[in-house]
C-alpha cells in the first residue's frame, strides 16, 4: 500500500513540475482595417490582412499578430513607385481578462521600373507604440514582406504570483488520493 | 412464517425441511449474485470500451482541448476525468449497488451530446476557448450518456457528484472573468478592512488603496483564481468521499468563498505592511511572486480543520444512531424471544 502511495507520488511530482512556471498566458484575436477601404483589404494596393488568434505564454517577445498577403502590383512605369495606407490592428483580448485595443501602422508598398512585385513594409506609429489591455501590454514590431509577411509583436503582461492552476490541483489531488488510500473504512460507503 | 406449518409433522422433520429449503434459497441466491456479479462486469467492459471509443472519436477536439488548457489559466483541465474516475472507483459500492442499465435515458443523454458537438461546425466562433466550449460540452454529455445507458439512473444519482465534476473541462472565460471580478472586488474591500482594523491609515479608491507614501492596486491576478478553483474542485471531491450530509457539503463549499477572500486580504495585507515598515522589496520579491502557493496550503489547512469538525459531528452522530438501533434491536428481539417462549409454553400445556 505505502509503495503505491509512494508510486502515486512519484508520478504525480514528475507531471507537476513543469507548471510550477509563474508566467502568465494571454489569449486574444487580432482583425485589421486599411483607412483606404475600411476593410483588411487595401484600396491603395494589393494588400490583405488576415487576423489570428492565439495564446500565448508572457512575456512574448516575437508573438504572432496577424500576417499580410500581397498581390501583384500594377505595373511601375518610373524609377520607383510608391504607395502607403493607414492600417489599424485591432487586439481582443479575451484572457487572463477580457479587453481590446488599437495599434496603428503605416504599410507602404514599394514597386521598382517596369514590375509588379512589390515590397511591403510596416511601422508602428509612433515607433516602440503600445496598447495596454488590462495589465497586458502589447507592442507592434516593423517588418518587411521580402523577410516576412507575418506582422509581429511583443506581450508582455504582469506575472501572476501564484503557480498554475494544474500545479495546485494536482498537489492536492495527490494529498486526497494518499489520504483516501490511507483511510479506506472512513469512505462514505451510502 | 405460520404456526400451521409446525403443527404438521414432528419436530425433527421440520426442522431439517426447513434447513433442505434455507440452502435451497442460499444457493439460488448465491448464483442469482453470481449472474449479476457477471452482468456487472460484462456491462463494465462495455462501458470502459466505449469510453475508450469515445476517446478515438473524440480526440481532435479532446487534444486541442489539452493543448489550450496547457497555455491557460484552465491548466487543470486534463486533471479533471482523472479526479471523477478516482472518485467513482472509491465509492464504487455504493454507485453500483443498484446499476441497471437505462437505455432510453442513456441514448437520450448520448444523442443529446453529440448532437451539441456536431452544433460547433455550425456556430464558428472567433476565439479558441468560444470554439472549446461547446464540444467539451458535448463530450462531458455524451460521456454521462454513456455511463447512464450503461450503470442506468440510480448509479447516476449517486455519482453526481464525480459526473458533475466533468464539467469543470469545459473552459467558459466570460465565467471566470467575472468570478476573478468578484474575487478582486471583495478582496480589496476586505484588505481595506484589514488596514484599518491593524491601524494602518488607508483611503480606497476601486482597486487602488492608498497607503502612506505607497499606492498598490488590487490586479486581476491578486485574485487567486487559480488556487481558489483549485480548492474548489478539492473540497467537492473530499465532501463527495468523506461527508455523508448533503447540508455539510453545501456549508463547506459556501465556507470557501470567504475563506479564498481572506487569504487574499491577509497577502495583500501582510505583503503591503512588510513594504511599507520593513523594506519595499517585499513587493517585488519571492514571498510575492513564489509565495503563491505558501497561502494556497494556509487555506487547505484551515479548510481541513473544518472538515474534519464536520466529519467527526457526523460520525458522532452515526454512532449514537447505530448505538440506539442496536439497543431497540436488543429489545426488539427480547420481546420477540419471550413471545416465542410463551407460544411453545401454550403449545405443549
Amino acid at each position: 500500500m505505502t509503495k503505491n502511495v509512494f508510486l502515486l507520488a512519484a508520478v504525480a511530482t514528475a507531471l507537476l513540475i513543469p507548471q510550477f512556471a509563474v508566467a502568465g498566458t494571454v489569449t486574444y484575436t487580432t482583425t485589421g482595417t486599411f483607412s483606404s477601404s475600411l476593410t483588411n483589404t487595401s484600396a491603395k494596393m494589393p494588400v490583405t490582412f488576415t487576423g489570428t488568434t492565439q495564446t500565448v505564454t508572457t512575456p512574448d517577445l516575437n508573438a504572432l499578430l496577424g500576417s499580410f498577403s500581397v498581390g501583384t502590383f500594377a505595373q511601375c512605369h518610373k524609377a520607383l513607385c510608391t504607395k502607403s495606407d493607414h492600417f489599424t490592428l485591432h487586439i481582443v483580448q479575451s484572457a487572463p481578462s477580457g479587453g481590446s485595443g488599437n495599434l496603428t501602422a503605416t504599410v507602404t508598398g514599394f514597386v521598382v521600373f517596369n514590375q509588379t512585385t512589390g515590397t511591403v513594409q510596416w511601422t508602428f506609429d509612433p515607433l516602440g507604440t503600445t496598447v495596454v489591455i488590462n495589465g497586458v501590454t502589447y507592442t507592434g514590431l516593423p517588418g518587411v514582406s521580402t523577410l516576412s509577411t507575418d506582422v509581429r509583436g511583443i506581450i508582455t503582461g504582469p506575472p501572476v504570483p501564484e503557480p498554475k492552476a494544474g500545479l495546485l490541483l494536482g498537489l492536492g489531488s495527490v494529498g486526497l488520493m494518499g489520504l483516501a488510500f490511507a483511510s479506506r473504512k472512513m469512505i462514505n460507503v451510502n | 412464517m405460520p404456526l400451521s406449518t409446525f403443527s404438521t409433522g414432528t419436530g425433527a422433520e421440520s426442522t431439517a425441511e426447513s434447513a433442505h429449503m434455507n440452502v435451497a434459497a442460499r444457493t439460488e441466491a448465491s448464483s442469482n449474485s453470481d449472474r449479476e456479479v457477471l452482468l456487472t462486469s460484462k456491462i463494465l467492459y462495455i462501458f470502459v470500451a466505449s469510453m475508450l471509443g469515445s476517446l478515438v472519436i473524440f480526440w481532435t477536439p479532446l487534444h486541442r482541448l489539452v493543448e489550450f488548457a496547457r497555455n491557460s489559466e484552465f491548466s487543470y483541465i486534463p486533471l479533471i476525468p482523472a479526479i471523477s474516475v478516482f472518485l467513482i472507483v472509491m465509492r464504487r459500492r455504493a454507485i453500483f449497488r443498484q446499476s441497471r442499465p437505462h437505455a432510453a435515458a442513456g441514448a437520450v443523454i448520448l444523442v443529446s451530446g453529440i448532437l451539441l458537438f456536431s452544433l460547433t461546425k455550425l456556430f464558428p466562433a472567433p476565439t479558441t476557448p468560444d470554439h472549446l466550449w461547446l464540444p467539451a460540452l458535448g463530450i462531458v454529455a455524451a460521456w454521462w450518456g454513456l455511463f447512464v445507458l450503461c450503470f442506468g439512473l440510480q448509479s447516476a444519482r449517486v455519482a453526481m457528484l464525480p459526473l458533475g465534476l466533468l464539467l469543470f473541462m469545459i473552459p467558459v472565460p466570460p465565467v471566470t472573468n467575472t468570478v476573478i471580478r468578484f474575487l478582486q472586488q471583495a478582496s480589496a474591500a476586505l484588505s481595506y478592512f484589514l488596514f484599518r482594523m491593524i491601524g494602518v491609515p488607508a483611503i480606497r479608491e476601486d482597486m487602488v488603496i492608498s497607503l502612506p507614501g505607497l499606492n498598490i492596486e488590487v490586479a486581476p491576478e491578486c485574485s487567486g483564481i487559480r488556487s481558489s478553483l483549485s480548492l474548489l474542485i478539492l473540497t467537492l471531491a473530499g465532501a463527495n468521499l468523506y461527508l455523508r450530509s448533503g447540508w455539510n457539503k453545501i456549508i463547506l463549499v459556501c465556507l470557501l468563498v470567504p475563506l479564498c477572500i481572506l487569504r487574499n486580504a491577509i497577502r495583500i495585507v501582510t505583503l503591503t505592511t512588510l513594504a511599507l515598515y520593513v523594506d519595499e522589496s517585499f513587493l517585488t520579491g519571492p514571498l510575492h511572486h513564489k509565495g503563491g502557493i505558501l497561502f494556497f496550503f494556509l487555506a487547505t489547512a484551515i479548510l481541513m480543520s473544518f472538515f474534519l469538525l464536520m466529519q467527526r459531528s457526523e460520525q458522532r452522530k452515526l454512532d449514537s444512531t447505530r448505538c440506539s438501533s442496536l439497543a431497540k434491536n436488543c429489545i426488539d428481539s427480547q420481546i420477540a424471544g419471550n413471545s416465542a417462549a410463551s407460544i411453545t409454553s401454550g403449545q405443549s400445556v
